[in-house]
């Protein structure tokens, strides 16, 4: 070890000769006290904002993604519906359970079990809780990423958006509200506040015999900060067969 | 209780106390790989965000915590749109961008170290972003292999083969003549011809202009 870190040192000053750094600075002290006092701000603004609006505690399902932009045309009615009742969702349900509570069937037996997945175009991990955190690197290969997603005990699978792919019910690019869990909500889950290439999930957000649909979207930003973004959605279905095999959120309007 | 203890556990005041403890430094990586000081400012403001929102992916167990907020920088610095789509609402309370720090009182300085970063940055521009990253956290941010490696999230294997190409194409660089060797500040002030051909104004431009 000892040996590693001096020679990493040696490298380091031997790069740094051929590159000095430029002179530092100091955040000077207004600055820093108005960026402080922002975080700070945040943080309790955050905090107190948590208090209010946690309907279950401990154990509590949060899936990170957001509503991707590129779901937006077509999807923004439904998707205000949806955050209505995903809200309901999270009441207890006529048998006293609630959908976000149910025990992980991937958390009995198999959370125990490192299971990751290191793609090129995404990463798969399941974490120490049963939850599964998915990360869109690039366009997926959905092939190997339905693979990951399966091999980590989720039922369903990943897509992106095919514009070959025909039309399906409701214009909803073949995601049919009525097949969701729970029925009729478009529950991708998603708070939209904002859209995230990495999403958590775990296997009770769908019920027994049910499953996930992945659909990973691509945004290109033009302009100064040219850069292209993923995000995913997560769509609960309560019947596996129900899960489309291609999905197409092409907007005719613009070609997006 | 630990510092690390204290961050998981969503401590208002542990982040004050980290706020306080490398705002400076995340400012300073900020700006080597932004050129902006303003934007700099930008992002030691969304990586403190950042690090907030991934407090509990921290490690229970570890040292300082600078090799993972320099990490949420670099990330931040890549991509301030996604960061800014993130904190939306946090985003439209940021407080304006501050005054550039004016250096009349010492001119001659502001002048050679305008012309260095603009030296420096045509020289990183010829380095692919990926290896960029690896020189500013290891050697100009002083992390070692293992450190940058964590806070890349990537092997340590590949921290090391990223610097190594790096310092292969500055080495080609400085033995074709394209890049002379950089006097750092303090000394005598560079030879102009030391300048990386190409352009100066461009590289010295911000690399990322934010809209609110």
């Amino acid at each position: 070890m000892r040996f590693h870190s001096s020679r990493s040192q040696v490298d380091r000053e031997q790069l740094a000769q051929l590159l000095p750094a430029p002179a530092e600075r100091d955040l000077p002290e207004s600055r820093h006290h108005v960026l402080r006092e922002y975080l700070m701000n945040e943080i309790h603004h955050q905090t107190a904002a948590q208090r209010t609006a946690a309907p279950c505690a401990a154990g509590a399902t949060r899936v990170v993604a957001a509503r991707p932009r590129w779901l937006a045309p077509s999807l923004a009615t439904t998707a205000v519906a949806a955050l209505a009742l995903g809200a309901a969702a999270l009441l207890p349900t006529s048998d006293g359970t609630t959908p976000g509570h149910q025990p992980d069937r991937a958390a009995t037996g198999q959370a125990a079990t490192p299971f990751e997945v290191r793609h090129a175009s995404f990463t798969l991990v399941r974490n120490a809780d049963g939850s599964i955190t998915f990360t869109s690197l690039q366009l997926v290969d959905t092939a190997a990423a339905t693979q990951a997603l399966n091999g980590a005990g989720i039922t369903g699978r990943v897509l992106t958006n095919d514009p070959s792919c025909t039309a399906g019910p409701g214009g909803h690019g073949q995601i049919d509200p009525a097949h969701l869990y729970p029925a009729d909500t478009l529950r991708d889950k998603h708070t939209g506040l904002d859209a995230s290439d990495t999403v958590t999930f775990r296997s009770s957000d769908y019920p027994q015999g049910g499953g996930l649909l992945l659909a990973v979207g691509q945004h290109t930003w033009k302009g100064t900060e040219a850069s292209t973004e993923y995000a995913v959605g997560v769509f609960a279905y309560a019947d596996a067969d129900n899960i489309p095999t291609c999905i197409n959120f092409t907007d005719p309007g613009t070609g997006q | 209780m630990s510092m690390r203890a204290r961050v998981r556990a969503g401590d208002p005041d542990a982040f004050g106390q980290l706020f306080d403890d490398y705002a400076r430094s995340i400012q300073n990586h900020a700006f080597r790989l932004t050129g902006n000081w303003s934007t700099a400012e930008e992002v030691v403001a969304l990586t403190f965000l950042e690090a907030w929102r991934l407090r509990t992916k921290v490690d229970p167990e570890g040292d300082s915590l600078r090799p993972w907020l320099l990490g949420i920088a670099t990330n931040v610095a890549r991509n301030t749109t996604r960061a800014h789509r993130r904190h939306a609402a946090a985003v439209a309370r940021m407080p304006e961008p501050g005054v550039v720090p004016d250096f009349a009182e010492d001119l001659v300085g502001r002048i050679d170290d305008t012309r260095l970063v603009a030296t420096v940055r045509a020289a990183l521009g010829k380095l692919r972003r990926a290896e960029r990253e690896v020189f500013a956290l290891c050697v100009w941010a002083g992390l070692d292999y293992a450190a940058a490696a964590q806070a890349l999230d990537v092997p340590v294997g590949t921290v090391r083969s990223r610097l190594s190409r790096a310092r292969n194409k500055l080495q080609k660089l400085i033995d074709d003549g394209t890049l002379q060797t950089i006097e750092p500040i303090g000394r005598e002030p560079a030879d102009r011809s030391g300048q990386v051909d190409g352009d100066r104004e461009n590289a010295a431009r911000p690399s990322q202009e934010m809209t609110r």
